[in-house]
């Protein structure tokens, strides 16, 4: 997956985007992808706010980042220190900080780790309402989570 | 990538606010070492070039562990890979630097008066000193910047930053010593020559720096 989102380069092959008929330079690809991992953390220190803001590209009115994390369940905890949340809802904060640039492609590792059964519920909707017209790759384990694809393919 | 690099600077500064402990470490090693010597030599009148070697080096050994933690702090706490799909290594690298510069020239104001009052420094080329002190520091942030890159991405501590930091730095302490000591014993003394290299030994690095921050930062 960290291939796919062009932090570290394979051994051998390559992996190239395109938008239509035209290659995306490797310096813009990161504005075109959003990736969600256990292994992305943001930052302890700041708070959801201040990462929100880290992360935006663009300017966000705040009542656009209010709706973001109304949907998310997030919005009474916008100005905690992300150290401070549970695991659950640093997960959920990890999906609103990989899909608020609103990206073309999604990468989601392990979409529903750390999520109770509302939390999964709510992001597997999200996935849903945005395989309309985004690239979505997910890497996962659990049977559940193939059915939001469209194509399964099994490695190993 | 002015936006990006904003963003960068703000994050950088916000977190050092929230957690000054690395800042207050350099601090306390300043003030320690001063007060330190200032106590060991009673009122022992150093020449200029002593006190010009003694502030050089605690500023060196001051700003070593905050120079150092700017990246370090990005792979401690597990946030390299969040920076690295949010911005660009050359905006983490440039916020980072900016950074550094401030953050040292920020050591170098208070420790250059802890000298004036607790080691006797007696000023006589006042602007020369002054420039000489930004120079040298802008050379030093510059340097540490990307030696700091290098020293996270290895797995590298404070240690090793330092051993691989003082060769490379040597040229800038050097000029930056004896330039201080001129500065400190002679009245109305300027020489651009000093200054005039230690931008340049600046530019280089930071030059070389930007080429190959992405070979350095990102897993190429």
């Amino acid at each position: 997956m960290r291939i796919l989102a062009k932090v570290i380069k394979p051994s051998s092959g390559g992996v190239v985007y395109f938008d239509g008929q035209n290659e995306i330079d490797e310096d813009l690809i990161i504005h075109a992808i959003g990736f969600l991992s256990p292994h992305v953390e943001p930052y302890g220190e700041l708070t959801l706010h201040e990462n929100i803001r880290f992360v935006l590209r663009t300017d966000m009115a705040e009542d656009k980042i209010g709706e973001h994390l109304h949907y998310f369940g997030l919005f009474n905890h916008r100005n905690s220190p992300v150290s401070h949340l549970s695991t659950g809802l640093k997960q959920r904060l990890k999906y609103l900080l990989a899909v608020i640039n609103e990206p073309k492609v999604l990468l989601f590792d392990e979409p529903g780790s750390n999520l109770d059964a509302p939390g999964k519920d709510l992001v597997y909707s999200y996935i849903n309402s945005l395989k309309k017209d985004r690239i979505i790759i997910v890497a996962t384990n659990v049977k559940e989570e193939e059915r939001l694809c469209g194509e399964v393919l099994s490695l190993g | 990538m002015v936006n990006e690099l904003f963003r960068n600077i703000t994050k950088d500064f916000s977190i050092e606010f929230k957690n000054p402990s690395t800042l207050v470490t350099s601090l306390s090693f300043a003030a320690i070492a001063t007060i330190s010597i200032s106590l060991v030599s009673r009122s022992y009148q150093f020449s200029p070039f002593i006190q010009s070697i003694l502030l050089w080096l605690i500023m060196f050994f001051a700003g070593m562990n905050s120079l150092l933690h700017i990246f370090i702090r990005e792979v401690d706490h597990g946030n390299e890979l969040f920076l690295k799909l949010n911005s660009s290594a050359f905006s983490v690298y440039f916020s980072k630097l900016i950074f550094n510069c401030v953050l040292f020239l920020f050591l170098q104001i208070i420790i250059t008066p802890l000298g004036i009052a607790f080691l006797q420094f007696s000023i006589q080329s006042q602007f020369f000193f002054i420039a000489i002190i930004m120079c040298g520091g802008f050379a030093i942030s510059g340097t540490t910047t990307v030696l700091s890159a290098i020293v996270a991405r290895s797995g590298g501590r404070g240690s090793l930053f330092t051993i691989i930091s003082f060769p490379v730095l040597l040229p800038v302490l050097w000029v930056a010593i004896s330039s201080t000591e001129k500065a400190l014993g002679q009245s109305g003394f300027w020489d651009s020559e000093s200054l005039v290299f230690l931008l340049a030994f600046s530019g280089m690095i930071i030059a070389l720096s930007f080429l190959l921050i992405r070979f350095i930062w990102l897993d190429e």
